[in-house]
């Protein structure tokens, strides 16, 4: 009698505890079957989106294989056998051979059958456009690639959630584990303390799992797939973008964001397009829109910052870039922004500085892939070029109140017009010299090079070049041949010597001239230029641009303009 | 003394029905992981399939693709070959000469392409049917690996279900012993009743685990 009664707290004997103890675990035990239910649908639910995230990326990447297979038989087959035939039947009918015309001209209308891409409403065969492909493209896989894209994403970041619930679960059951150990262990005690403390702990822990696991369950896993339809209306969008059709594809990424406003490639891909249209302050709340809704890529911050600069927003610019260059470090055109923000904020040290290192990055990643065996990837050609295109942007555009960024926002326009030059050729020059070489262009430029001339051959009868007419900066349409003409000295037979073609701002690879000099130290050259072998294609209207390079360096370059 | 064995016997027949509920949400437990696991089983299959379904679309798609690229350079030689034939019957003996060696020369480089691609999927119009080889390259693969991907994830589905309505199963049982486990703690004629609600809890958790085995849900 005296055992029991010291082993009494708040008035409650031995026996008593143990029964509500008893009672304890088995509210425990269904707690944790509960729990172990929502631990397997959260565990199913993940599984699920797991599978699902694999299913559209396998799915996305046949698609892909197997839309480019059949579009570049479209393209590369069937239009180029169009493109052929119709070249042919000129040709033919230039020569008056009526027949070989008529021939090629029952054969290009029955090349048509060959693809739908020849048809409408990708193709009108009165006109000499080429068949609508972006368009062709989109309907044949982009939109479908696209979204399956985003569903995996989706699918990815659902799958994220659930695992997070499930472990979290977990992390339940085992607290609840902990919880039933100490009722267990409570009813075996002797100490009426003792006891007390434990089962007042299990109860503590139960207390705490029960809460956190009703925060949990109450917590949503979100899932784009069930936004309405956002997805649908974004690779709408993404189809219509890539067809150039920026109004319509606003209008679809205006339904994606409505149907989910924190879609951030809806409104990155919306601020895109605005840019295109040149719509800066929209593409500027988007692009805004999008980092603040959580996507922090260096692309989507290197995307603004170039924007805040066309705005004349330069330290913005500046910040951005730096952000982007965080986030994505190494990449060049971003680095190339970067200086072209501090020069068009008149920071001319701190913009050299930055090109500088912008080059040292190109070298270093050209010569890191050369030791590696492997080759650099195509956009550092293009993160040079664009950077010198840029430049050279910004020097045209100081006569130009149009351009962007405006001249007036300009901090120092004089020292872009000195400096600007000189950097466009250690650009151009070094991009050429890698490409070629794999290094930087070992020598000095030495060769004196005179301003390119552009001159129309004479010929004789016979079709010999018998002299050339007077130098001029513009040509009507129609000529099939030009020279370019210079005067040299310091040159050195066996110097490689290059030359580029640029028509409207784009190099047109098929015109490079590589060869190894052999015209002696000093003298005049005129190099052709000439479709003359043809019947059939001449010089279309346009902007041309010559670049003369010695040992990989820029000597010189010269434009002139083929008249409508 | 009667009513003391009466308790006592009363105690172990709960000892037995906690002892026979607790067995039984072990097997549904344990039912329930077999049907997760075929679940996972079937996630895996699908997956593979799709892979399979993929794989041999991308490999069928570049291959009919490059069978019609020759096709188009046989069509080419042969209808211009058939064209020419055509001209030279109105031409005059000059010209004729060299529409002949032209005729020649793309009927022996249609020969040359006659053989880069399938005959057979040629139709009666000359015209090659693409759609059709795709159409057999697929069945060919699908004789030689799984290329059905939707029912396999549609089976996962199925599964899955039933692994949650086995886990639904277990928390009726649970409540049952929890009846159960209450008993003690009460007296007179709850104890019955509580008897009688766990003793429903169970018998409903197992007419239930048994309706799910049987696919009756």
């Amino acid at each position: 009698m005296e055992n029991k009664t010291s082993n009494n707290l708040f008035g409650m004997d031995r026996d008593q505890f143990n029964r509500i103890v008893a009672v304890c675990i088995a509210v425990v035990t269904l707690i944790a079957t509960v729990m172990a239910y929502l631990q397997g649908d959260a565990s199913a639910r993940d599984d699920r989106a797991n599978r699902d995230s694999k299913r559209y990326s396998i799915e996305a990447f046949g698609r892909q294989v197997s839309g480019d297979a059949r579009v570049n038989f479209d393209f590369n087959t069937a239009y180029q056998a169009y493109y052929e035939m119709s070249l042919l039947s000129a040709s033919a009918e230039s020569r008056d051979d009526i027949p070989a015309a008529k021939r090629y001209q029952t054969m290009m209308n029955e090349t048509r059958q060959l693809s739908p891409m020849l048809n409408s409403p990708y193709f009108t065969q009165d006109s000499n456009a080429e068949p609508n492909i972006a368009r062709y493209e989109a309907d044949t896989y982009l939109v479908d690639i696209t979204r399956l894209r985003e569903n995996f994403l989706a699918a990815s970041a659902v799958k994220e959630g659930w695992d997070y619930k499930a472990n979290t679960y977990i992390l339940l059951l085992t607290m609840l584990a902990v919880a039933l150990f100490l009722f267990g262990l409570s009813s075996t005690i002797s100490g009426p303390l003792t006891r007390w403390i434990f089962s007042g702990g299990g109860a503590a822990i139960t207390l705490v799992t029960v809460i956190w696991a009703a925060q949990l369950y109450a917590k949503p896993v979100f899932d784009l797939r069930q936004q309405g339809n956002a997805i649908e209306d974004y690779a709408q969008g993404v189809g219509m973008a890539h067809q150039s059709k920026h109004v319509e594809a606003q209008a679809s990424f205006d339904k994606a964001v409505q149907a989910y406003p924190q879609y951030t490639n809806a409104l990155y891909q919306r601020g895109l397009s605005a840019y295109s249209l040149g719509e800066n302050a929209k593409a500027i709340a988007d692009y805004e829109a999008a980092r603040k809704a959580g996507d922090s890529s260096g692309n989507l911050a290197g995307e603004l910052a170039y924007v805040y600069y066309l705005e004349g927003r330069f330290a913005d610019a500046i910040q951005m870039n730096q952000v982007a260059l965080k986030a994505s470090p190494g990449e060049l055109w971003v680095q190339f922004d970067l200086a072209l923000s501090n020069l068009a904020a008149g920071d001319l040290d701190q913009s050299k500085a930055e090109y500088s290192r912008g080059m040292e990055m190109v070298t270093k990643q050209v010569a890191d892939a050369k030791s590696a065996g492997k080759e650099p990837p195509s956009n550092l050609w293009w993160g040079m070029l664009d950077a010198a295109d840029s430049l050279e942007a910004l020097v045209t555009g100081l006569d130009d109140p149009s351009s962007k960024p405006a001249a007036d926002k300009l901090a120092s326009p004089e020292k872009i017009q000195t400096e600007a030059p000189a950097l466009i050729t250690s650009l151009k020059s070094l991009a050429l010299s890698l490409e070629y070489t794999g290094l930087p262009p070992k020598e000095p430029l030495l060769a004196q090079i005179t301003p390119l001339q552009f001159v129309e051959p004479e010929k004789d009868e016979a079709g010999v070049i018998t002299g050339y007419a007077e130098p001029s900066e513009v040509f009507a349409a129609g000529i099939d041949e030009f020279a370019v003409k210079f005067d040299y000295s310091g040159m050195k037979d066996g110097q490689d010597v290059i030359f580029k073609l640029y028509i409207n701002g784009a190099e047109d690879p098929s015109w490079r001239i590589l060869e190894a000099w052999s015209l002696g130290e000093s003298g005049s050259a005129e190099i052709p230029v000439s479709y003359a072998y043809s019947d059939t294609f001449t010089f279309q209207p346009g902007e041309y641009t010559v670049e003369l390079y010695v040992n990989y360096q820029l000597a010189k370059r010269g434009s002139f303009t083929v008249s409508d | 003394m009667e009513t003391e064995e009466k308790g006592s016997r009363f105690e172990t027949v709960i000892a037995i029905l906690i002892a026979i509920v607790a067995v039984l949400g072990a097997v549904v437990a344990w039912r329930s992981s077999v049907m997760d696991d075929g679940a996972g089983d079937a996630d895996y299959a699908g997956l593979r399939a799709a892979v399979n379904a993929e794989e041999t679309r991308a490999i069928n798609y570049v291959n009919a693709y490059e069978s019609y690229g020759n096709y188009v350079s046989y069509w080419r030689n042969n209808r211009q070959a058939k064209l020419l034939s055509e001209e030279i019957l109105a031409a005059d003996k000059e010209n004729s000469d060299s529409l002949i060696g032209q005729m020649k020369i793309s009927n022996d480089l249609a020969d040359a392409n006659r053989n880069m691609f399938e005959t057979r999927f040629l139709n009666r119009d000359g015209s090659y049917n693409v759609q059709r080889q795709m159409g057999e390259m697929w069945a060919d693969a699908a004789k030689e690996k799984d290329l059905e991907y939707e029912s396999q994830f549609t089976d996962a589905e199925k599964l899955r279900l039933k692994t949650n309505q086995f886990l639904l199963a277990m928390m009726i049982l649970g409540l049952s012993l929890v009846f159960y486990s209450l008993v003690e703690s009460m007296s007179g004629r709850w104890k019955y009743f509580l008897v009688g609600l766990g003793s429903v809890f169970a018998i409903a958790g197992i007419v239930f685990a048994v309706m799910i085995e049987l696919g009756k849900l």
